[in-house]
């Protein structure tokens, strides 16, 4: 590369991070594709890729299972990211301005975070699980299983699989939402939020209309993570559900998983998962020209 | 003899060598002796007891063998420095391996045998654990790639991707030099357990089958049998028929039958795991087949959906959240007094008689699975599935086979030891386990279980054997059965209707067979079909 009639050495410094991520980005993303052109059934020793054309995206795109995994995906997406969006501004907003024990306060609300997928999922797993769990002790002395219609107490989780997944996933994924906001905030100019304030505007008004719109990039940008993450959703329901019951909480990445690890459908899965790329390309180009994200 | 007369050099030299070379032939003689001696395990005192059971659908004869108690190899020179690798089960299966707690006296007997493995036999086992939940995945993919095991111990439900895709060595070779006694092993172990097409590639770690357990104090309290006789006309005995299974569990549900102030219920079984099971001890005994000779799909149908309908009217005799319940909750359901009857795995026994448990020893009947009757006659099958056999992978080096196998005979000869014990999760496989020879092992692991209870418990395995069936082993299992497990818990959760989930089941198993390779699938079945007619479960 020539700058101002000069060989710019920035290009050398930076070839080894674009050889390394060539390797683990590019290579990956080109030999699935090639895999999803190709019947391999690799469980036979001895056994060779044979080219196949387009038939496993016919198939992919009659597949009605992996549609219900898409759905139940777009399901969560539709729930947990504006939930974790607004539990985690309320926390921002309330921890905003500074009080006695916040930082102690702020450290126990981001310890689901630090925590493993398949950690949070045992852990609620055992909280919901009846006869021992927490959650039916007391809902059984306080009487709310007969309030609630149920003339036994119930499984949660498999009565209401996806709910219970999304449920965890928002304990575990709303203080991400709390600490960048409140990052956020924090670096918003004080004399602007205080003159609104003097000038008498309600506190609800501040934050809907100076603070909100200040905060515009940062929370598209959170937004965009949390939707790219809950395509790739997999530990909670593989640790709480396995999918179940029937196909009642198979989310698209736990289907791509059964597909390639457990029934060994390795170019099938290569299939799904460059439809799931596409899918999550759409979804965050859409969100990026309807929000009006700029770069 | 003068001792002034001197050698001379020549003489001392020939002398010398003579008794060397008569040391030399001494120990040759001496070690290949001992090395057969050793390398043959106790001539079985075998008493042979044939029994036919005749049903509509299909005969089923076996032999119950009396087998003495094999004898460790002890004596066998070692093979030198081999270092093995072992990939098996993490957690309470991996004990008879390595258990840090095991001990002469006391402790977790019989387990550990790793160790002892290599003081015997210098052989150097480097284990891995395992987690079962992904076990497959983690097989197939270290056999099509880097192939670092030597030993895996794995669930048979593989057997056909991992026996039918070629990725064992064959051991009928190594059994006949080592002359291991597979008569031991009851038919559905020894052909559909470690058989494929006509060859043996595994020898069994864990022989899984379902038994009928039911609380036998309970059972016998008058007060309760009295109840019982009352409210149904007959005496209350473990249950034969499927029939009566459902109205002996509806009796026990929902009362406080053992004055623990706790509402109790009649039974439960393991539908998060291996919901498929559960479904197949049905359907098999109203003389069902995973796929006929054609690869039609869990024929007859219609006693498909009679076995899942009857399985989704128990479940209103279970605990809260018995959806969620896999192995060990069901096993605790029996063992803290929760239900009074259970149809698993045969852990249930030797966890109470370990005493570890609130429900100990004695308290706990175990029987035959009940069945239906079918054509006139009780037709009583038992689901053998899971399980867990050994095998040398085809990555071994071919130097290192021999060693491999040498472990693995090392564990079908202690299995005796390690398999009484309700820790490890290991159940009886053979006849000389269920054996009365048996019966101090089980004594030594079980303390809290009277000599006759371990007897009820050990003929019951042996009839539970007898009646064995097996999973579904073909390229693919897991996805047929996947498939099958989540149309029954639709149905159990009453989202479609039981003959809506079979009719559903059988389109996509044609669909996945289509998608294998439809003449290859049927190929493989029918080489299945051969160890069926072996063992004599195929209907004639």
């Amino acid at each position: 590369m020539r700058i101002g009639g000069q060989k710019s050495p920035y290009f050398i410094f930076i070839l080894p991070s674009l050889i390394i991520l060539s390797a683990i980005i590019v290579f990956p993303f080109v030999f699935n594709l090639y895999l999803s052109f190709q019947k391999w059934d690799i469980r036979f020793r001895g056994a060779t890729p044979e080219f196949i054309g387009i038939t496993n995206y016919l198939k992919a795109f009659s597949d009605t299972r992996f549609f219900n995994s898409l759905s139940k995906t777009l399901y969560m997406l539709s729930l947990a990211v504006p939930l974790e969006f607004f539990f985690g501004l309320l926390l921002a907003l309330l921890f905003y301005e500074p009080f006695k024990g916040r930082r102690l306060l702020s450290l126990f609300i981001l310890f689901p975070l630090a925590l493993s997928d398949a950690v949070v999922g045992l852990v609620w797993g055992l909280v919901l699980v009846p006869t021992y769990g927490p959650v039916d002790y007391f809902m059984r002395i306080l009487g709310l299983w007969d309030l609630l219609g149920f003339k036994k107490p119930i499984s949660l989780v498999t009565t209401y699989p996806m709910e219970m997944i999304i449920m965890a996933d928002i304990w575990q994924w709303t203080p991400f939402f709390y600490i960048v906001l409140l990052a956020g905030l924090a670096s918003l100019p004080r004399e602007i939020i205080e003159a609104a304030e003097i000038d008498g505007a309600a506190r609800f008004n501040v934050v809907r209309y100076i603070m909100m719109p200040m905060l515009k990039q940062v929370i598209g940008v959170t937004l965009i993570i949390r939707i790219t993450d809950i395509f790739k959703t997999f530990g909670l329901p593989y640790v709480m559900t396995k999918g179940g019951p029937g196909f009642a909480s198979e989310v698209a990445s736990l289907y791509i998983f059964n597909q390639a690890l457990q029934f060994l459908n390795v170019t099938y899965a290569a299939t799904l998962t460059i439809i799931l790329i596409a899918a999550i390309t759409i979804v965050i180009n859409v969100f990026i020209r309807g929000y009006r994200l700029k770069f | 003899m003068g001792f002034g007369r001197r050698f001379s050099r020549r003489e001392a030299i020939g002398t010398a060598a003579k008794v060397a070379a008569g040391v030399v032939i001494a120990g040759v003689v001496g070690g290949v002796a001992g090395y057969y001696a050793g390398a043959t395990t106790a001539v079985p005192t075998v008493k042979t007891e044939t029994k036919t059971v005749t049903a509509a659908a299909q005969t089923i004869t076996t032999t119950v063998r009396e087998v003495s108690t094999k004898t460790v190899t002890a004596g066998v020179p070692p093979t030198g420095p081999v270092t093995i690798t072992l990939a098996c089960d993490a957690g309470h299966n991996y004990l008879p391996w390595f258990d840090p707690k095991e001990a002469p006296e006391g402790g977790h007997y019989g387990q550990n045998q790793a160790p002892k493995i290599k003081e015997v036999l210098g052989i150097d086992i480097v284990g891995e654990e395992v987690d079962p939940g992904t076990e497959f995945s983690i097989y197939m993919a270290d056999l099509t790639g880097p192939g670092k095991y030597n030993i895996i111990v794995y669930f048979p439900t593989y057997n056909g991707d991992i026996l039918g895709g070629g990725w064992a060595v064959p051991l009928d070779e190594y059994i006949k030099k080592y002359r291991i006694n597979l008569d031991d092993l009851p038919p559905v172990y020894r052909y559909l357990y470690c058989s494929w097409g006509g060859k043996t590639y595994a020898l069994p770690y864990d022989g899984d089958f379902h038994a009928l357990y039911y609380r036998k104090d309970v059972f016998a309290n008058s007060d309760i049998r009295k109840k019982f006789k009352d409210k149904y006309g007959r005496d209350l005995e473990p249950p034969k028929t499927y029939d009566e299974y459902l109205q002996v569990a509806e009796f026990f549900t929902g009362w406080d039958w053992d004055g623990d102030g706790e509402v109790e219920y009649g039974t439960v079984e393991d539908f998060k795991d291996l919901t498929w099971g559960i479904f197949f001890d049905r359907f098999a005994s109203l003389g069902g087949l995973w796929f006929d000779e054609e690869m039609n799909p869990l024929v007859p149908n219609d006693a498909a959906v009679k076995a899942l309908e009857d399985l989704v009217k128990i479940t209103d005799y279970m605990p809260p959240g018995f959806l969620e319940f896999g192995a060990l909750e069901v096993f605790d359901s029996m063992t803290k007094g929760i239900t009074a009857m259970t149809l698993t795995w045969p852990d249930v026994g030797p966890r109470a008689g370990s005493g570890e448990f609130p429900v100990k020893g004695d308290q706990v009947g175990t029987a035959l699975v009940p069945g239906y009757i079918v054509g006139g006659k009780l037709l009583r099958y038992s689901w053998t599935g899971v399980g867990r056999v050994m095998i040398i992978t085809v990555h071994t080096p071919e130097e290192k086979r021999e060693a491999a196998f040498r472990v693995l005979k090392w564990m079908w000869d202690t299995s005796v030891y390690w398999v009484p014990s309700g820790l490890n999760g290991e159940d009886p496989f053979a006849y000389s386990h269920t054996s009365p020879g048996a019966l101090s092992h089980w004594k030594k692991a079980n303390p809290a279980w009277s000599e006759e209870g371990i007897l009820d418990y050990m003929r019951a395995a042996a009839e539970n054997f007898a009646h064995g069936y097996p999973d579904l082993y073909l390229p693919g299992a897991a996805q047929y059965t996947d498939l099958l497990s989540r149309y029954i818990m639709m149905a159990v959760r009453k989202e479609i209707s039981p003959k809506d989930a079979i009719s559903r089941t059988v389109e996509e198993w044609r669909r996945v067979t289509k998608d294998l390779g439809e003449e290859k699938q049927k190929t493989l079945w029918r080489q299945q079909i051969v160890e069926y007619k072996r063992a004599g479960i195929w209907p004639k």
